[in-house]
């Protein structure tokens, strides 16, 4: 079935919602889902947090809808021998894959790490009181498409107090060339619970990819009383793939939230990154890094909202766009009124690697409490001409002395991330983005 | 012998000419301070023979060993064997200063020999530690951020440092006196003493005689105005750390339009 977005909404596909098994319940969540996808208009330039971006390509492509769900493995996206044993946990969903492999201490602690559309199948009542709890369908047409059609996603559950001290890695794998994926992804860490999590988002990650598709999913984190997440979510879609997520923690009393978030693929990428602390004394640090280059264009929404008192939020993105590239950053912190003595900042820096490049940065802050510290700030900036001569005149050639500018930048951010070889691993990645850069 | 020649060499700045009718050449082994008021072009003239792109060379030219550097960038110039100690260093975040230093070797090791493989981890830490031993450095100033939230004199030892590790054959120190207290200034100024040994042809710019105690010079030169109008022996920095310049502006004039701080 070979159709745009918007015949395939206008089409009665209630069948296609039978294919999903599950409990009553899901079934009707499901199919209040798909009833906003259907009624809700697709977002454009009128609204606000769309208007930065064109949508006209990905509504006039048509795409296959549930491929076949035996179509081939990309390579890379499975898990390597070493990461198997590296990590205390590993899930590989997505593109007729289906690994999920825990140590069994953490098995019979009742920790849940399996593929979401595997969970629905066998244990529904897992969802039954999480689904659709932090991103409602309502959300948006892509947020209600997603939680109606997803197929396959991250589903993470660590009972309380349990502490997993080595990372787990999930890695999705969407799409198949010229198709569309819709993946829904949840992580839930009751209380006193605490994890290191990577999410490693990945299509035919070689520049291979000839067709356009698209990937739509959801993100819910709910973490409990005093949990706590390290979440190193990275996103290294093939270079033709639409990418539009709606993500969103919500964090209880006293909970802590590290959440890296690293934009490096897809030819456009639309992202709902948001925070919601309702507990008191709840703490979220958010440090992102993207990097666009050719005609790529990224457009992230932060937000960070202060809901309860005695909370943090600090947020630092950092970003870098080179050829005819387009990266947007919009962050907004909410400060309730009963959300005194809260501490809420936000810092987005950019560097601009080419003439043909665009960037924009709009911080924002709503702050109807008195008794806060907030702050914003936002710089836009070439590389410094006394810095590459600088490191000129010590032998350094002009690109390489660009190159190594560039790692600093991105080093404050590569830094927070807390697994030394993902570390390099992205190092590399921006290192082969700014050589590609450099050869256009 | 190597020598860095400057020959008649005149520099725009902002359209307005800093340097008129420069001339001086420095063998490799010779030490020679340039000394004169604010304002006189000196670091200009660093900044030329480092090729900076913002200074315009309207005529004269800059040659190593008879062959014109004006053609080559500043990386290009610094594998011919020219280094600069800035007066201000800027800061790089997140670059690490051992990080930088082993690039920056490994690209003129590169440029002198294509075929080169690069130092290894272990054997740039050797180097680095020796040198860092030479100007009683701390070792835990090569894993800090290249000048971020160096104190002025942690720059100038900084600047050193990377002269020891890049072993130039012509080194520039533009005013490295300037910030550093007397021990440091002392600490410097022999490490620049046993880098040189007669194998490095060094220019000291500097307002004030107190390096050229440590570092004697061979020559002592006079700007002014953008050009030398001096030169003599170490006895010449010690006539105006006596008298000051003011006899300079007599015997000279005021400065030509355009030249001022």
């Amino acid at each position: 079935m070979l159709t745009t977005l918007p015949e395939f909404f206008d089409k009665e596909h209630e069948d296609l919602l039978r294919e999903f098994e599950g409990a009553q319940i899901l079934r009707e969540y499901r199919a209040a889902a798909w009833q906003n996808a259907v009624r809700m208009p697709f977002p454009g330039k009128k609204d606000e947090a769309w208007r930065r971006i064109s949508l006209d390509a990905l509504l006039s492509t048509p795409l296959e809808f549930f491929p076949d769900k035996k179509a081939h493995l990309p390579a890379g996206t499975g898990i390597s021998a070493r990461e198997a044993v590296f990590y205390a946990g590993t899930l590989a969903t997505g593109l007729g894959i289906n690994e999920a492999r825990l140590e069994p201490a953490l098995e019979q602690a009742g920790v849940i790490f399996r593929d979401y559309a595997d969970v629905e199948r066998g244990d529904p009542l897992l969802l039954a009181d999480i689904n659709g709890k932090v991103v409602p369908p309502a959300d948006s047409k892509f947020a209600a498409a997603a939680s109606a059609l997803a197929d396959r996603g991250v589903f993470l559950h660590i009972p309380a107090r349990f502490r997993i001290e080595k990372p787990l890695l999930a890695r999705l794998a969407a799409s198949n060339p010229g198709s569309a994926a819709f993946t829904h992804n949840i992580i839930k860490l009751e209380a006193g619970a605490s994890a290191v999590v990577v999410l490693d988002f990945a299509s035919d990650g070689a520049a291979k990819q000839t067709e356009n598709g698209l990937h739509a999913g959801i993100l819910e984190i709910h973490l409990g009383e005093g949990a706590d997440l390290t979440l190193v979510e990275l996103q290294k879609f093939g270079p033709k793939l639409w990418n539009i997520t709606h993500e969103r923690a919500i964090l209880e009393r006293d909970a802590r939230l590290h959440w890296v978030y690293g934009a490096l693929g897809a030819a456009l990428s639309k992202n709902f990154i948001e925070t919601s602390l309702i507990g008191e004394g709840a703490e979220v640090k958010m440090h992102g890094f993207y990097f666009a280059g050719g005609e790529q264009v990224f457009d992230l929404d932060t937000q960070q909202n202060h809901l309860a008192a005695r909370t943090n939020s600090d947020l630092l993105y950092k970003g870098a766009a080179a050829g005819s590239s387009k990266t947007v950053w919009e962050g907004m912190i909410y400060v309730d009124p009963q959300a005194m003595q809260t501490d809420g900042f936000q810092t987005n820096r950019n560097l601009v690697l080419s003439a043909g490049a665009e960037v924009s940065a709009l911080p924002g802050l709503e702050i109807l409490a008195d008794d806060v510290r907030c702050s914003h700030g936002a710089t836009i900036g070439k590389l410094d001409e006394d810095e590459l001569f600088y490191l000129q005149t010590r032998g350094i050639p002009r690109v390489e002395a660009e190159q190594l500018i560039i790692e600093g930048f991105f080093g404050e951010i590569t830094a927070q991330v807390p697994i030394a070889e993902l570390q390099s691993e992205i190092t590399e990645i921006i290192k082969a983005r700014f050589e590609l850069a450099v050869q256009r | 012998m190597t020598e860095l020649e400057i020959r008649n060499l005149h520099v725009l700045v902002n359209d307005k000419e800093i340097i008129r009718d420069f001339n001086l050449t420095i063998r490799q082994g010779e030490i020679h301070a340039l000394m004169g008021p604010n304002g006189t072009g000196k670091s200009t003239l660093a900044y030329t023979i480092m090729g900076h792109p913002r200074y315009q060379i309207t005529s004269g030219d800059v040659l190593i060993d008879g062959e014109s550097i004006l053609g080559l960038t500043p990386d290009e110039r610094a594998h011919k064997g020219i280094f600069l100690a800035f007066q201000y260093p800027v800061s790089i975040p997140g670059v690490s200063l051992a990080n930088f230093l082993r690039v920056a070797l490994n690209a003129r090791n590169k440029a002198v020999n294509p075929d080169d493989k690069g130092i290894s981890v272990v054997k740039f830490r050797q180097l680095l530690k020796s040198k860092m031993d030479l100007l009683k450095m701390d070792y835990q100033f090569a894993s800090r951020y290249l000048n971020e939230g160096f104190s002025g004199g942690e720059k100038k030892r900084a600047e050193i440092l990377q002269m020891a590790v890049l072993e130039p054959r012509f080194a520039i120190l533009d005013e490295t006196d300037s910030g550093l207290d007397i021990d440091a200034l002392r600490i410097v100024s022999e490490g620049v003493n046993t880098l040189a040994q007669g194998h490095i042809g060094v220019l000291v710019i500097t307002h004030y005689q107190r390096m050229l105690n440590y570092i004697t010079p061979d020559f002592v030169h006079i700007m002014y105005g953008g050009r030398i109008v001096e030169s003599g022996k170490a006895e010449l920095a010690l006539r105006l750390e006596e008298q000051g310049y003011e006899w300079i502006r007599e015997k000279y004039g005021v400065l030509p339009d355009g030249i001022h701080d």
